[in-house]
């Protein structure tokens, strides 16, 4: 007796990797593009993703099906990243004045409705601006992504970071600011210029 | 508000996260201000760049994350868990049924004299002595509270 209680029920658990599997293919595309602004290369991004799901398989009973799939994959995501963070010991040493850090990154754009020529602005003020990601504060990167990249409200970024709506805008302003006083510095012409265009 | 107060809550303003009063006096101030407008600007550049181009993965990244996730073990970590709690369920399940041994042992054993023990446990050994009760025995011993000296 005492030891059914570690035995699983088989019927669910093959109803759960079904379940888990369409979620995945559902997912995997939005979620790689935020670990890859988190991480800033490609093999750390398909890492960070894969631990993040392996994970969320693992509790998969404790997932409330009322919420989306994406913010508790986030949580879990943005917990990884930061426990990642802390234990490399690293805040990326690349410097804020450094660019063009090698082989962080293949950018290969879809097609934008923009103009060609922002198109390229955007293209090039890029690389700096990850470079800038990977020397800031894994919480302030992590809450300027969550709102910039999957555009989420404050209160779901607070309630994924498990911290106040307070912080939650203070680290996205910080972090922005931070980002745009490095832009301004590595390329302030083309940044100048990108902003006028808006 | 000022400019100062007003590019503190830039952030905000372009995510739409503050009130609607404050939205409408940072509107009005941007609306005269050529500086904050400006900022505000820049930091919408910064919020567009993240928002674009993200590389995508590579082709074959999805059925690999599929089979490595679906096929992922416990951790070490986890089954050690699993052992951990079944030992401590196992251990306290013993304990239990150890106590309830002892205490039938013990409602099985007369006190020396009803209604009047006190417990082996809180008394002297020459009281144990006293009760000509083998204390080597294993069982709980009860003797007189009244003695005769």
């Amino acid at each position: 007796m005492i030891f059914s209680v570690a035995r699983e029920n088989p019927a669910h658990m093959v109803a759960d990797a079904h379940l888990f599997e369409e979620l995945i293919r559902k997912t995997y595309k939005q979620a790689y593009g935020l670990a890859f602004r988190l991480t800033g290369n490609a093999a750390e991004a398909e890492d960070l993703v894969q631990e993040s799901l392996i994970r969320a398989f693992r509790f998969f009973n404790r997932y409330d099906q009322s919420l989306p799939f994406t913010s508790w994959l986030y949580r879990i995501m943005t917990n990884a990243h930061i426990d990642s963070v802390r234990r490399k010991g690293r805040l990326k040493v690349t410097s804020l004045e450094q660019s063009g850090s090698e082989g962080t990154a293949t950018w290969d754009f879809p097609d934008f409705d923009a103009a060609p020529d922002k198109m390229m602005m955007e293209r090039s003020l890029n690389e700096p601006v990850q470079n800038a990601l990977g020397a800031m504060n894994a919480e302030f990167r992590t809450a300027v992504l969550l709102a910039d990249v999957e555009g989420m409200a404050y209160e779901e970024i607070a309630e994924i970071m498990k911290t106040s709506v307070g912080t939650v805008r203070s680290r996205i302003h910080r972090g922005r600011k931070q980002l745009r006083r490095h832009l301004m510095n590595q390329t302030p012409s083309t940044y100048r210029s990108y902003c006028d265009e808006l | 508000m000022n400019c100062k107060n007003v590019q503190s809550l830039l952030s905000a303003y372009l995510d739409e996260e503050l009130s609607g009063r404050e939205m409408l006096d940072i509107r009005q101030h941007l609306h005269d201000c050529g500086d904050c407008g400006h900022e505000l600007r820049c930091i919408e550049g910064v919020k567009r760049i993240l928002g674009s181009a993200v590389p995508e993965p590579s082709p074959d990244f999805e059925d690999r994350l599929v089979s490595h996730v679906l096929s992922a073990s416990p951790t070490p970590n986890e089954r050690r868990t699993s052992f951990l709690t079944l030992s401590l369920i196992a251990t306290a399940s013993m304990i239990a049924t150890l106590l309830v041994l002892g205490f039938v042992h013990r409602q099985s054993i007369p006190p020396a004299e009803t209604g009047q023990g006190i417990p082996y446990d809180v008394m002297r050994q020459d009281q144990a002595f006293d009760a000509r009760w083998d204390g080597m025995g294993g069982g709980a011993l009860y003797i007189s509270a009244k003695r005769e000296r």
